[in-house]
């Protein structure tokens, strides 16, 4: 495992495999989610209780899903940070940070759009939408942080650390809808256990998630081969590199 | 396979269910050019740093 970890991590490897996959991500990313919003939007039925707004779901449920996805992603990188020293991780996380916070704001965007036809207001401070509010505000700091450092040597670990402080708030907006009796319905779909939805709206929606999670994949693979170029441009490799 | 499309503009939800693509896809975009502006950025970077060896 580690044996792995360093040879991926090397920054040379990492370049020319992210490459590939980030193209990869890019192609699926774009079909899957023309595929996904277009059968959404047209070609799905609309619910019996929710009416047409259900299809928001269709964007606010992988935003929701891949805001705490890449949360949990970011802290496997710090750990890979601060334990193994894999600078490819650190840059990972500071990248996928920005993804992060927009998939945070657009799960908010939508939720808030969604809940004024249905609940009948813009917001409510339900646990989970505020565990996601802060969720939010810890990416936007983390980003600040990291301008703030800077090209700093430190700022990889410190970045890590704060990161680290703050996935307290996933299980609580992961839980809350069990633990406290909150406006916000439950799951509707589990990894573990079989979904609670008609295939009618599950496919568009696995789908869009599809799409989502590859859009997240391609821009967070783009933004660090980025970062690693700007942090690597004095060795022999990046000097050997051609540009179209 | 039935279009629900024209349902969807006369229903009462055609503003929030727009509006909710509409920021999907603004946010999107934003990513992308955020991308591509970065990825030409360090292209312009590493070009004058090729041409200033001594530096």
């Amino acid at each position: 495992m580690l044996n792995f970890l360093y040879a991926w991590g090397a920054p040379k490897t990492f370049y020319h495999y992210s490459k590939v996959l980030s193209k990869g991500f890019g192609i699926v990313s774009i079909l899957a989610l023309l595929f996904g919003w277009v059968w959404g939007l047209c070609y799905s039925p609309s619910d019996y209780q929710q009416g047409d707004s259900v299809r928001i779901m269709y964007i606010h449920v992988p935003a929701a899903f891949l805001s705490l996805s890449i949360y949990a992603f970011m802290a496997s990188c710090a750990l890979v940070t601060l334990v193994w020293r894999i600078k490819i991780a650190g840059l990972l996380l500071k990248s996928a940070a920005l993804v992060g916070l927009v998939m945070t704001l657009l799960a908010l965007v939508t939720g808030s759009l969604w809940g004024k036809p249905t609940w009948g207001a813009w917001w409510v401070w339900d646990a989970r939408l505020t565990g996601e509010l802060i969720l939010l505000f810890i990416y936007a700091g983390l980003l600040a942080l990291d301008n703030t450092l800077g090209e700093n040597p430190a700022s990889d670990k410190i970045v890590a650390i704060i990161c680290w402080i703050g996935l307290l708030d996933l299980p609580i907006i992961h839980y809350s809808v069990q633990w406290w009796n909150t406006l916000h319905q439950g799951s509707s779909l589990l990894v573990m256990a079989k979904p609670k939805i008609h295939a009618s709206m599950l496919y568009p929606l696995l789908c869009s998630l599809l799409g989502m999670l590859c859009f997240a994949g391609w821009a967070i693979l783009s933004l660090t081969q980025v970062a690693l170029l700007k942090r690597e441009y004095r060795q022999q490799w990046v000097k050997t590199l051609e540009f179209k | 396979m039935m279009c629900y499309l024209s349902e969807l503009m006369h229903s009462k939800y055609a503003l929030y269910v727009g509006g909710s693509y509409l920021t999907a896809a603004v946010s999107f975009l934003w990513v992308f050019y955020r991308v591509k502006s970065s990825q030409h950025h360090i292209q312009l970077f590493l070009k004058k740093s090729l041409q200033q060896p001594y530096e």
